[in-house]
């Protein structure tokens, strides 16, 4: 699983993952939310790409909803692959700011 | 903007359809959005998996089933379009010399395609090699009788290389036929 690589068609599946770390959300949400916190827009498509992804992987699951807006949730491995993620992107962010300091 | 979801595939339509438009509801129908909802359903077909073969209908009839493999054109594709390469080149290189004047390359290439009647034969012969070539592959016909009923179930299997060849190979053996009808057929009746 691409997540925190430096592929960059992981980044919007990487964003989602975040959003929905905070707890279920369904589309409109999400965007809202990732708009608010990483300050990227997400278009329908790229987001419904990226949800397709992710649920085909087993890392957010579809909950039941009477409505036609259906919230999604991270599973255990969607949290797992995020946790590992992050340990990437924290690394990779400290070899930089490590290497910036020396220069 | 809602009409945009017919572009996804039917069976990503059929799982995320509804939560898709009630999103693009909530949406103002921007530039931007409306041409990364095109771009999503170009994605979508792309990474589609094969569709199952529809199974015959109890009552009988023609089954049609689209199946979309953009990734994975069928060797016969390729193959097809090799084929096809030496006649479509004849026919560009013809309408470049007798119809925009530009007889350059016709004449550098006509000591090949004009070496003898097994090789101009082979030449005229080629888009319809590759038509069968291309299409042979995604189409599977299959008959079921059962009881009273005869079933027929068509599959197309809609590759878009292979498609796409098969429909060049028929405009290139139109052109083909239609100059053979227009040179021998009228030329002959004009003659006389």
């Amino acid at each position: 699983m691409p997540i925190g690589s430096r592929d960059k068609r992981s980044e919007p599946a990487l964003l989602l993952l975040v959003s929905l770390a905070e707890g279920p959300k369904h589309g409109y949400a999400m965007m809202a939310d990732i708009e608010s916190f990483a300050g990227v827009r997400l278009g329908p498509g790229t987001l419904y790409g990226a949800l397709e992804r992710l649920e085909r992987d087993g890392l957010i699951e579809p909950m039941d909803s009477p409505e036609r807006r259906r919230p999604y949730r991270l599973t255990d491995s969607g949290a797992s692959a995020l946790r590992a993620g992050i340990r990437d992107m924290h690394r990779l962010a400290l070899t930089g700011r490590r290497r910036m300091l020396a220069r | 903007m809602k009409k945009l979801i017919r572009l996804y595939p039917a069976a990503w339509r059929l799982r995320y359809g509804l939560e898709f438009e009630a999103l693009l509801e909530q949406l103002p129908p921007a530039p931007g959005t409306i041409l990364n909802v095109i771009l999503g359903a170009l994605h979508a077909r792309m990474t589609a998996p094969p569709a199952q073969p529809m199974a015959a209908s109890a009552e009988g009839g023609l089954m049609l089933d689209f199946r979309h493999r953009f990734p994975n054109p069928t060797p016969p594709g390729l193959a097809a379009a090799l084929v096809l390469l030496p006649g479509a080149l004849f026919l560009v290189l013809s309408l470049l010399k007798y119809s925009l004047g530009v007889a350059g390359p016709f004449d550098a290439a006509a000591p090949f395609y004009l070496a003898g009647r097994p090789v101009e034969y082979l030449t005229f012969l080629t888009p319809f090699v590759a038509f069968v070539l291309a299409v042979l592959p995604v189409l599977g016909i299959g008959f079921d009788r059962s009881g009273q009923s005869l079933r027929g179930t068509l599959v197309v299997d809609a590759r878009p290389l292979n498609l796409a060849v098969a429909l060049v190979s028929a405009l290139v053996a139109a052109a083909f036929v239609g100059y053979l009808f227009l040179e021998n057929v009228l030329g002959r009746i004009h003659a006389t």
